[in-house]
């Protein structure tokens, strides 16, 4: 009872918390338009002729769409909560789909390549390549040479857990690490780069840095998963690994410190030190008196910054050199490249969101209009006639309906938006697991295109009724009436 | 006090009045919008209210309202006067007798689905359907419901009825479409595992690409069998591998092999790449038989696993002989141009030349995306040593559940008292039900993105419902005059929304069937890291399109019963005003 009671708060507060902006923006925009209006009264005389009527007759015009609208207060409040929820879907679509295009999208300036393992998937190098790797690209050009605390950075993927049992394994207690040097999060991460965060999210950040190179075991993790663990900063963990890939090593952690939070992509992640994980295969040497099976092929990503397309291929060059990188065989590309290539078993459901779902979305909310638009003017026609009897020019009837849709379809498209951008954004994004991104984000983009969504529905959905409505035909009208 | 309320009238009646109204007129001047509030208000309270009883037949709705609204005259046209306790006597009656009817309708409809025959989820949706069709049977043979006259209003506004229509068909033929995707996922990964397989990794992994057997882990599991059960009690007989005799010996049904996720660039997509699964394999034909898949065209690669090319010496350019899966055969063959790779064509991958010999009946099987060659010249190339998994067959006589059982005891035996080495040994059917985690995360989306593009074709067929009974208030209001009662006004209106719904509905259906068959890509895992990518069919079947049913009728049901109760509710002589 209790739970259908909060169930049906729940429902009427959203729907009021839905309904609201709409009525809202209704109501400022009669008002802004009639103060307009009276202002323009008022002014016009000093205008040209031409124009002072236009600036009289135009916020008249706009009042008379916006009492169309709030005529059916029911039938408009309908439409817009369908164009409202439609708009959602697509905006969230458009949020996955744009974050995977952009990741996999060549981008100037920030030429980030990547090396690993020429054929297969995971990726796993010896440690020596990472010198070796780093050697050779020191003998790039000076203007083009890479920095090597900057513009360098290795990766070593380490699943743990909080709990020694595999079979206990939970989203509760793994932690998947990126083993790396620290310092690489203030230069070559994502979303973290230094001039990227804002001044006290730059300084957590190398203050965090700091703490991890003071302190070989200090870890950081994302706030979510702190959450998820239930600890805090400051706490120390002992992780164990899976030992599918480090066996029967172990980690006695402490964490220094989280992502900042405009870096959601971060959520889930955890950062080691690479030196720890050195430390701890060789600790396994001595103890085992064999080294870890994995000793030798645990670098499993080398990224490195270069200037442009030909410094790659540059690099790609001397990497193929013969003799060099031979076992395994390594490869560079772009890291965009490597996201691609990830994300090609899910070209067919990219392409189905894509070419399927939103435009078939699409569709439904033309159609929504459509059918309110339509019986909207098929209750009007009278009225219609009238308009035409006082001397609305048929396009004018055609602008007034059109101009009803257009808006209708605004509103919903911005006010949804604008709400999913900061109600999305500040509840952690959209989960939906997709290869390696687990998380979306509304872009700011989506202010500017729900609103133009929300439009071309509205146009495409009331052109064919204003149509009609134009074309009412005044004898006829009339004569049903009498 | 009686003297003094006669004595003082203005206290009793006027001064409340007035002081009510001058109250009204302040509220209108600094709340103008105070009566539309009030009446939002009520709907948006109403909306989740009436949605839940929504879902119930309306047979039984109908016989329930009188315990919620007493005074309505709903199935009567008069409400007779009764006491506070005649009134709660009602309430329960009502109550009673539209329980009882719920329970009659669900006993009936129970009885349909089991002469039907069906199983599972299938048995479920059947039966909910069942339940409102037989209650819109009852409705329609009980009443007298004016449905030729709501028939005939359809296509009176046959516009909008039509554009209402084909919202309802675009949302259902998209929601039939996806269904059928996450049900090529979830056929994939059911017909994927033999029930009397098990899958044997390494301590700890749960994903074949980190898992690591040595050679002789293989050869001691060989010799393994289980004389136990899970509680520890003896076996009347033990569990042992299934064995066939080749050359005088028995040879156990177990397939060792090794598996790798290769990168390879496209051959039509310059600077593009895709991941190609390989699988080695030590004796195809003892795999092949193991994993239940046989050729559909071809051969099984040699002993020696390579083919010499015409003209050129033994080691020279040597081409690996491979067996594809048909799907990936298919993708391959979109790459060159073809339909699909054919037996006796020749890729590139790990910079060697790879040349078909044979091509597997495997659609619909995560086998169908792989590429199965030698295991010695996989495990070289990849640098891999020893194995990734050993898949072995139990002795398999006996009925379905008994085989899964003994194989459940003996995935339980390695797994737990088998320790030399340790290994994770689960039976393939649970192996592959666990990688059905990523098809269930696909269904939670779909449902999500299903139940809001529904919410459009309810908002959608809500605004014809309300503008039709707002057109036609004076022909509720003669109808009434005319004798029909309440129930049947809003059962002639909810059956006219659902016929719109259904209309549109059948039709999303059947447009959503064409994509039974279409392959597409996807990629499936247990959601702990690894995972397969899989060339998959998508299934239109009777589960999915039952659903699609189901969605039509409860969305026809919710977008109907508000307008409809509006409509019930109408006042003869204010409707005729």
């Amino acid at each position: 009872m209790l739970l259908a009671l909060k169930i049906v708060a729940i429902v009427v507060l959203a729907l009021y918390a839905l309904l609201l902006p709409f009525f809202a923006c209704l109501g400022l925009a009669e008002l802004g338009m009639r103060s307009f209006g009276w202002f323009t009264e008022r002014t016009a005389p000093s205008l040209p002729v031409k124009l002072g009527t236009f600036a009289v007759a135009a916020p008249k015009f706009a009042v008379i769409i916006l009492k169309s609208i709030r005529r059916n207060l029911l039938r408009s409040s309908l439409s817009y909560l369908a164009i409202f929820v439609m708009v959602f879907v697509i905006a969230v679509i458009w949020s996955i789909l744009g974050f995977l295009e952009s990741q996999t999208a060549a981008r100037a300036g920030n030429f980030r390549a990547l090396v690993t393992d020429k054929f297969q998937i995971p990726s796993q190098m010896p440690p020596r390549y990472v010198a070796e790797l780093t050697r050779e690209v020191m003998t790039l050009p000076e203007a083009v040479r890479p920095d090597p605390v900057k513009d360098i950075m290795t990766w070593s993927f380490v699943g743990t857990s909080l709990d020694p049992d595999p079979a206990k394994r939970s989203a509760e207690n793994i932690i998947f690490f990126f083993a790396m040097d620290p310092r690489g999060l203030l230069h070559m991460m994502d979303d973290l780069e230094q001039d990227r965060l804002a001044p006290d999210e730059a300084k957590q950040m190398r203050d965090n840095v700091q703490a991890m190179r003071d302190n070989l075991k200090g870890i950081i993790l994302s706030e979510e998963k702190l959450k998820t663990i239930n600890r805090r900063v400051g706490d120390k963990l002992k992780c164990y690994c899976f030992p599918a890939m480090y066996k029967d090593i172990e980690f006695e952690v402490e964490v220094v410190g989280t992502f900042p939070k405009s870096a959601g992509r971060y959520d889930g992640n955890a950062i080691l030190n690479l030196e720890y994980l050195q430390k701890a295969l060789d600790t396994y040497e001595k103890t085992n008196r064999k080294p870890h099976p994995l000793a030798d092929r645990y670098i499993n990503l080398y990224w490195v910054r270069v200037k442009d397309e030909p410094t790659m291929m540059a690099v790609s060059d001397i990497l193929s050199q013969p003799g060099k990188f031979a076992t395994p065989p390594v490869k560079i590309e772009r890291g965009s490249s490597a996201i691609a290539s990830f994300l090609d078993a899910y070209k067919d459901i990219l392409a189905g969101m894509r070419f399927l779902l939103v435009p078939a979305i699409v569709v439904i909310m033309i159609l929504v209009i459509a059918i309110a638009i339509s019986i909207g003017v098929r209750e009007r026609r009278p009225e219609m006639a009238v308009m035409k009897v006082l001397g609305f020019q048929p396009w004018q009837i055609l602008i007034l309906v059109v101009g009803e849709a257009l808006l209708l379809g605004m509103l919903s498209g911005t006010i949804c938006t604008t709400l999913a951008y900061f109600a999305v954004n500040s509840f952690g994004g959209i989960q939906f697991p997709i290869a390696f991104f687990g998380k979306f984000f509304i872009p700011w983009s989506a202010l500017w295109w729900g609103p133009v969504l929300g439009i071309i529905a509205g146009v495409a959905g009331s052109f064919l009724p204003a149509w009609s409505a134009r074309s009412v035909r005044v004898s006829e009208v009339f004569a049903k009436i009498a | 006090m009686g003297s003094v309320l006669q004595m003082a009238p203005e206290y009793t009646t006027e001064a409340p009045r007035v002081r009510t109204e001058r109250f009204a007129n302040l509220r209108a001047r600094f709340w103008p919008a105070y009566d539309f509030n009030r009446r939002l208000l009520k709907t948006l309270i109403s909306i989740p209210i009436i949605v839940l009883p929504a879902m119930l037949p309306i047979s039984s709705l109908l016989l329930m309202l009188p315990a919620a609204i007493p005074d309505e005259t709903v199935i009567t046209d008069a409400a007779s006067r009764s006491s506070f306790w005649q009134r709660i006597g009602q309430r329960l009656f009502a109550i009673a007798i539209g329980a009882a009817s719920i329970i009659a309708l669900l006993v009936a409809s129970h009885e349909i689905v089991i002469w039907l025959r069906l199983q599972g989820v299938l048995r479920w949706i059947t039966w909910i359907v069942v339940v409102y069709l037989l209650d819109l049977a009852v409705l329609a043979a009980v009443g007298k419901v004016p449905l030729t006259y709501n028939l005939r209003n359809l296509l009176v506004r046959w516009r909008i009825s039509l554009l209402t229509a084909v919202s309802f068909t675009v949302v259902v033929a998209l929601l039939t479409v996806m269904l059928a995707f996450v049900n090529g996922m979830y056929k994939v990964t059911e017909e994927s595992g033999q029930p009397a397989n098990i899958l044997i990794l390494a301590d700890g992994s749960t994903d074949e690409v980190f898992s690591n057997l040595g050679f002789s882990d293989v050869a001691l599991i060989e010799t393994e069998s289980c004389p136990m059960d899970k509680a520890g009690s003896p076996l009347p007989q033990r569990v042992q591998w299934k064995t066939n005799e080749v050359d005088g010996r028995n040879r156990v049904w177990a397939s060792n092999e090794t598996y790798a996720v290769a990168c390879q660039p496209l051959p039509d997509r310059p600077g593009e790449k895709r991941f190609v699964q390989i699988r080695g394999i030590v004796d195809p034909d003892i795999a092949g038989k193991v994993h239940d898949l046989t050729l559909q065209h071809g051969r099984w690669f040699s002993q020696a696993g390579v083919l010499t090319p015409q003209g050129a010496q033994p080691g020279e350019n040597d081409q690996i002989e491979t067996t594809l899966g048909a799907g990936v055969a298919r993708e391959f063959g979109k790459s060159v141009g073809k339909a699909t790779l054919i037996v006796g064509d020749t890729f590139q991958l790990a910079d060697r030349t790879w040349v078909v010999v044979g091509i597997m009946k495997s659609d619909g099987t995560t086998f169908g995306s792989e590429v199965w060659a030698k295991q010695n010249l996989v495990a070289k190339l990849f640098n891999k040593n020893g194995y990734n998994s050993m898949v072995a067959r139990i002795a398999d006589d006996g009925s379905r559940e008994t085989i899964m059982e003994r194989a459940n005891d003996m995935a339980y035996h390695l797994a737990n008292r088998f320790t030399n080495p340790k290994v994770n040994a689960q039976t393939e059917v649970e192996y592959f039900s666990k990688q059905s985690e990523t098809s269930k995360q696909f269904l939670y989306a779909i449902i999500g993105v299903a139940v809001i593009m529904a919410l459009g074709g309810i908002f959608g067929v809500m605004n014809t419902m309300f503008a039709s009974i707002a057109q036609r208030m004076k022909e509720i209001a003669v109808m009434r005059i005319l004798g029909f009662k309440r129930w049947q006004i809003l059962v002639s209106f909810l059956l006219e929304s659902l016929a719109i719904a259904l209309i549109g509905g059948l039709l999303g259906c059947a447009l959503g069937t064409v994509c039974d068959g279409w392959s597409a890509t996807s990629s499936i895992s247990s959601g702990q890291g690894g995972g397969k990518t899989v060339i998959l069919r998508l299934a239109v079947d009777a589960k999915v399109l039952l659903t699609g049913v189901l969605f039509t009728l409860v969305m026809g049901r919710l977008g109907g019963l508000i307008p409809a109760l509006s409509a019930m509710r109408m006042k003869i002589l204010e409707s005729l005003r």
